[in-house]
């Protein structure tokens, strides 16, 4: 599916990435950049959020579980066993950073439109290998994890009944 | 100080109040809500027992009842009046500040954040 004509892939993608170093960096406290690296697949803890208003668009990220006891790692300060308790709250979090801040810097304020709470799920890559048709996908890297998120142009009803 | 964060994520509100500390701010008591409805009942706890806050640092974006919602309700039953609070969103667009500024709300601080933002905002508020 294209994007629609008015809307200007690059400059989100370009976003996108300032926005993510910009998360990483002051909330977490590390670094995390595009890469070429893609994740392993397996068990991935989907984040889905959705802004509906004048104007509609899907987000979801994907975090291995490498990555996503990594987000929580660098959330509680703490190294515990006992990660998976907090990684819907961690994921989730970080899922609404990234957009809230990406709908702030490019959705005109002046229209209406409102942001969703985030749902996060656990999907199995190898079981269900079928991916909705994204507009873009974007890999990024930190503390030598993956994470991968993509950007759906979509209506948000298109994109949940897919 | 005695301070209210109110956010759905627990560890969310864990960091703020790190975030505060880290700030060097003096918190001699920090309460937790998990969204507007728990804020509203601790706040109507206080004014049963005559406790006083000195800060409220509010989300938006919660489940239950958001963080506007949670303002205009407080301003309705006239609870922890003249208590500065600060909302903490992602997002601060125009019709946001609006709404949060009518509701009593005296700034906010966008996320991401860092320790030294928040520090700035509640000594200019403080």
């Amino acid at each position: 599916m294209s994007p629609p004509d008015n809307l200007d892939m690059d400059r989100w993608l370009d976003q996108l990435d300032a926005t993510i170093s910009e998360v990483f960096q002051n909330m977490l406290g590390v670094t995390c950049l595009p890469s070429a690296n893609r994740s392993k697949g397996g068990e991935l803890f989907k984040v889905v959020l959705h802004v509906t208003g004048d104007v509609e668009r899907t987000f979801c990220l994907y975090f291995d579980k490498p990555a996503a006891k990594a987000a929580v790692f660098a959330f509680t300060q703490e190294d515990t066993e006992d990660w998976e308790p907090q990684v819907e709250d961690a994921v989730g979090e970080i899922g609404n950073m990234v957009i809230g801040t990406l709908k702030r810097k490019l959705l005109n304020s002046a229209l209406p439109s409102s942001l969703s709470v985030p749902a996060v799920s656990r999907e199995d890559r190898k079981v269900n290998p079928a991916t909705p048709a994204v507009t873009s996908r974007r890999d990024y890297e930190f503390l030598d994890n993956t994470l991968e998120i993509r950007l759906d142009f979509r209506p948000a009803a298109a994109v949940q009944s897919s | 100080m005695r301070t209210l964060i109110v956010d759905d994520s627990s560890l969310m509100r864990k960091m703020v109040e790190r975030a505060l500390r880290l700030a060097g701010l003096d918190m001699d008591e920090v309460l937790q809500a998990g969204n507007g409805e728990e804020a509203l009942e601790l706040l109507r706890a206080d004014a049963t027992n005559g406790s006083v806050l000195n800060l409220i640092l509010s989300d938006v974006n919660m489940p239950v009842m958001d963080g506007l919602a949670f303002l205009e309700q407080r301003q309705k039953e006239k609870l922890a009046q003249g208590v500065p609070v600060i909302m903490i969103t992602t997002e601060g667009n125009e019709a946001f500040v609006r709404r949060a500024i009518a509701a009593g709300a005296m700034g906010y601080i966008c996320k991401p954040f860092v320790p030294e933002q928040i520090r700035a905002k509640i000594e200019h508020l403080l």
